[in-house]
């Protein structure tokens, strides 16, 4: 008996310090989001294909591929053609999924405890939701995750911030890099087309 | 004594002087593509990029065949322990050098942070092979001049990549020279004839720090297509986040329309 309620009072604490001190609708979603992608990749039968099509399907909704791929083009974005737009945001989608999904797949990411949720200045629409991940075997480390809250339509993630290192800052500054030497997006659009075939964006390899 | 001191300080420094001559030209001239940040200021700061590039390949190349190499012989060759313990050892002995900088920025909380460490790790941590300091409640931070330089609003200057070293920038290369100065360990090998103890814990600094990323920077460049733009932008914004002690500037979110 004594063992049992020494259990319980364990639990309550672990829970209570798991429960953040702050949750807005923008950690909700967060929550929501990982959930749903290990409970359907975990699902017993379903092949490699299948998984790369469930998740394909929730990466698309979790993340903002359009603003991503405008932000990540910048001024390059606007000299763009409609088909030449298209294309890369295309490549974005697959990018966050070939590299998202082993990360739920094997859960290879360790535990997330997610943290404050706090308002980006000037821009009412988005929030920061800032998360601990404790890799297995590996030191911990910040991961802030940049929410949209659209009106009327569903929150999506913009931008994932990893001790301070912005995704879509880097990828924007070296992409710029290589539109400038290549002359064009579709050149571009082709050389990541040609990494996501040899699956060099899955941290799995 | 004289390899490190004599080739590396005077060379810092030119590359610094160069490069601050070219502040005043490039600092004003924002491509197109700089202005497109919402106010963030995102332009890459990279006015001596050809030359950059080059050092920048050389590194690569001195990396691909002798550093990657070393480092990853030392980590299957020293067992896990000892090789901590040497990093210990190592980060004890750059102490001096952050508690200058932690008083320099004014910063007393964490300048006792890091004499506490100091003592203690020196002492119960056996000559700083174990960091017994991070179990007591003082955890390890870093900081060199060029972040105390970033605190105090100087500027990064041109980004930079110095021969085997690799990024840093005008300002972080300043920095180094003068945390080579107040760092005590400096005038003792100076003193006592021994270059070899002060060239080889960098070497043994620079492998093990290397022998810890053999992974990441294979990840990282795995996915990329410039390199070489990757890791200026990675620097640069790493070195915001170490100014600002671990805290992102929430100013530093770019803006999305």
């Amino acid at each position: 008996m004594k063992a049992v309620w020494r259990v319980c009072s364990w639990l309550i604490l672990v829970i209570c310090l798991a429960t953040p001190a702050m949750a807005g609708p923008a950690t909700d979603f967060l929550r929501q989001m990982s959930d749903r992608a290990i409970g359907e990749l975990g699902e017993d039968g379903i092949d490699r294909k299948e998984r790369e099509r469930r998740f394909a399907a929730i990466a698309n909704e979790a993340f903002d591929t359009e603003a991503i791929a405008r932000f990540v083009l910048g001024v390059y974005w606007r000299r763009a053609s409609d088909s030449e737009r298209e294309a890369f945001r295309g490549v974005v989608e697959e990018i966050m999924t070939q590299r998202f999904l082993p990360t739920f797949e094997n859960r290879q990411v360790g535990e997330i405890t997610f943290g404050r949720e706090s308002p980006v200045a000037d821009q009412p629409d988005q929030f920061v939701v800032s998360s601990t991940v404790r890799p297995p075997g590996g030191a911990p480390y910040s991961l802030d995750w940049r929410v949209r809250l659209k009106q009327g339509g569903d929150p999506k993630v913009v931008d994932i911030v990893a001790e301070g290192v912005s995704m879509l800052i880097t990828l924007r500054q070296e992409y710029g890099s290589v539109v400038k030497q290549l002359g064009s997006v579709s050149a571009l659009t082709e050389e990541l087309r040609d990494k996501l075939a040899k699956g060099q964006f899955s941290p799995d390899r | 004594m004289q390899p490190v001191r004599a080739i590396s300080l005077p060379m810092l420094m030119l590359l610094a002087l160069l490069s601050l001559g070219l502040l005043g030209g490039c600092a004003a001239t924002g491509s197109d593509e700089d202005q497109d940040f919402g106010g963030y200021d995102e332009s890459t700061n990279d006015p001596l990029e050809p030359l950059n590039r080059v050092i920048f390949a050389a590194n690569e190349a001195i990396d691909l065949v002798v550093i990657r190499n070393f480092a990853g012989a030392y980590r299957f060759v020293v067992p896990e322990p000892i090789r901590n313990g040497i990093r210990n050892f190592l980060d004890n002995l750059a102490s001096p050098v952050i508690l200058a900088n932690d008083l320099f920025q004014g910063k007393g909380r964490r300048a006792e942070t890091t004499l506490s460490r100091f003592v203690l790790n020196s002492t119960v941590g056996v000559l700083g092979f174990f960091d017994v300091a991070t179990e007591y409640g003082y955890p390890r931070h870093t900081e060199d001049f060029g972040q105390t330089l970033g605190y105090h609003g100087v500027g990064e200057g041109a980004y930079l990549v110095l021969p085997i070293l690799g990024p840093s920038s005008v300002r972080d290369a300043a920095g180094l020279v003068v945390d080579t100065l107040t760092q005590p360990l400096t005038y003792v090998t100076a003193a006592n004839d021994l270059d070899e103890l002060a060239i080889g814990t960098r070497v043994v600094d620079g492998i093990d720090f290397r022998s810890r990323n053999i992974e990441t920077l294979d990840a990282l460049k795995r996915d990329s297509l410039d390199f070489y733009a990757r890791l200026r932008s990675l620097y640069r914004q790493r070195r915001e986040v170490e100014i600002n002690d671990g805290a992102v500037a929430p100013a530093a979110l770019p803006d999305i329309q």
